[in-house]
């Protein structure tokens, strides 16, 4: 897979500065799905879990209808059902809306990584 | 050629978006538009769209429970129900719901009485499903936890048992769910040990479960009995009380009620706590006027070796988990501070340094960190210090005084008592604050609680 200098720029959801896949610049078209796509599988993800440490990646397609295929998870966190929280969420999303015409190739290859927000006191 | 495509793509999607933002068609993030129209200069192969996504949507997964079938009757299938649900409620970790909202549910406790289908649109992503047999005093009770995304069953376990152990049961199976959903086992299996003035005004020693069931005094001398805490096999307490005069330390057998001496002044004593094997016990006398020291002690009484000795009065030690070093709080430095050092004796290293006043530690049972009571503007709040020392972490911060913080089995909680709402409850949290909720309602004057090692394997 490789890739690990993927600019990871901004933070949460919305920003959409993490697409950045090959350093290419994209229209509002790819950023709106992209946009929903994000943010659909981080409210699917649920994760009550206390370390802030575990980074996992994921890896999958999705089809021109829309359906997630492929899913696997291409780092592990070493804490099962932290990756298994994260495989439920993506599934849980599936399908999502069809990707924009011009951009199901790029779609049809995503990896997203997951990684706990940093902790807030109280 | 490929990247040339892809080159040509996006220039195409460049343009549509400047058109976008000149008809204001839709509203668009500024930031996001910004982003895309600079281009982020990444090279290097791998997946065609990336992304990172920053802290779960939610932090408590959605959990129905469902009432149980069987013979056994609606009282057990409530007593059971209702336990499972508190607890699941207050570990932080569910959303717990129940009643006429959710889809109707088959009997029997077997995937295929679960229509997954039906739960699809109701947002509940677990379920809690069972039966409960048995006509007479005896029960059997199935319990079952599904993923209702993944349609398949996570686990489950079979209790039989008297009615009487209808609530033991049920801790043991939120503790169970736990151990499903996270890796670790859950921590209600359980018993708490207390300081309450429920009886009178006198300070009795209490004991009860999690969710406050079976609460009953152990001391009922009608003075004052402090500072009680469990030994690791829960056979005995140990607590400081005024019952014959002046304050000593006793070791109480739970079953019976009955309790022995096990060291006696000339001055205070106070805060005793067995090693995590049970044969030794930490525990803070004063030695000349004014000034404490900790001693070990062995478990059937006398004082076996010292562990501080100066100047500085030493009080509140605190085991570690592997039973070699101890916590407690001295003002060998002028103000109360938390010092760590071997059980055997030696030199100490403080940890704590903000504040002037930070007292009670309780290492963690997974060895990492300290929980201590530390005064902040005039008030006493819990925080926690890595055990190798560092930065503290203020837990609470409500009104009122947030003293006495004791960890759970799992290390995953903290138990303390509270004046935030008036009179003195108990309270938990989560390791990092969160989630702090009174742990029985209605209940005050509960103080200095101690939480069990767990009941069963």
């Amino acid at each position: 897979m490789g890739g690990g200098d993927a600019p990871e720029v901004g933070r949460g959801v919305g920003l959409g500065g993490g697409a950045g896949g090959a350093g290419r610049v994209r229209g509002v078209e790819f950023l709106l799905y992209y946009n929903q796509m994000i943010a659909r599988i981080r409210a699917a993800w649920a994760w009550p879990g206390t370390n802030n440490r575990l980074a996992v990646k994921v890896h999958f397609r999705i089809a021109d209808d829309g359906t997630i295929s492929d899913l696997r998870l291409t780092r592990a966190s070493g804490d099962e059902s932290y990756d298994a929280s994260v495989l439920r969420a993506v599934r849980a999303v599936t399908p999502l809306g069809p990707p924009p015409a011009a951009h199901r190739a790029d779609f049809s290859d995503v990896e997203l990584t997951f990684q706990p927000a940093d902790l807030k006191s109280p | 050629m490929q990247a040339m495509e892809k080159q040509r793509r996006d220039g195409q999607g460049n343009s549509r978006a400047k058109k976008m933002l000149r008809g204001g068609r839709r509203p668009v993030p500024c930031l996001a538009v910004v982003a895309a129209l600079l281009g982020l200069g990444a090279t290097g192969a791998g997946a065609q769209v990336r992304g990172t996504i920053f802290g779960p949507g939610e932090s408590a997964f959605p959990l129905a429970v469902a009432r149980l079938s069987g013979s056994g009757g609606e009282l057990c299938s409530q007593k059971f129900g209702e336990t499972v649900a508190r607890d699941l409620d207050l570990s932080g970790l569910f959303r717990v719901t129940s009643g006429g909202a959710l889809p109707a549910v088959k009997d029997g406790s077997t995937p295929e009485t679960v229509d997954f289908g039906s739960w699809s649109a109701s947002g509940v992503r677990l379920l809690v499903k069972g039966t409960c047999e048995g006509a007479g005093e005896q029960v059997t009770i199935e319990a079952r936890l599904f993923d209702l995304g993944e349609r398949r069953q996570l686990g489950g376990k079979r209790y039989t048992g008297g009615r009487r152990e209808l609530r033991r049961m049920a801790h043991r199976f939120a503790d169970e769910v736990m151990r499903l959903v996270t890796g670790e086992r859950g921590p209600f299996d359980s018993r708490i040990a207390f300081v309450s003035t429920r009886g009178g005004r006198a300070k009795e020693i209490w004991e009860m479960g999690f969710d406050g069931e079976d609460a009953r005094a152990l001391t009922r001398n009608g003075t004052i009995n402090l500072s009680p805490s469990w030994a690791p096999d829960r056979r005995e307490l140990l607590f400081t009380s005024y019952k014959d005069g002046p304050p000593r330390l006793f070791a109480m057998d739970v079953a019976s009620g009955q309790s022995r001496m096990v060291l006696q002044g000339p001055g205070l004593t106070n805060g005793g706590r067995f090693s995590p094997d049970g044969n030794r016990i930490a525990v803070s006398r004063e030695e000349s006027r004014g000034d404490s020291e900790i001693v070990l002690v062995g478990r059937a009484g006398g004082v076996s070796s010292r562990v501080t000795s100066g100047a500085g009065i030493d009080v509140s030690p605190a085991w570690s988990p592997d039973g070699r070093r101890l916590a407690w709080c001295s003002t060998r430095a002028g103000s109360p501070q938390i010092f760590v050092g071997d059980a055997g004796g030696g030199s100490a290293r403080r940890v704590t340094f903000a504040g002037s006043y930070n007292t009670s530690p309780a290492w963690s049972p997974k060895g990492d960190k300290i929980a201590y009571t530390g005064r902040v503007g005039g008030r006493f709040q819990v925080f926690v210090v890595p055990a190798s020392g560092g930065e503290p972490r203020q837990l609470t911060t409500s009104g009122g005084d947030n003293t006495d913080p004791a960890w759970s089995p799992d290390g995953r909680y903290l138990l303390f008592s509270s004046t935030r709402d008036g009179a003195p409850a108990l309270f938990v949290m989560d390791e990092l604050g969160l989630k702090q909720r009174q742990l029985l309602h209605g209940a005050t004057g509960d103080t200095s609680p101690a939480w069990s090692t767990w009941l069963g394997e």
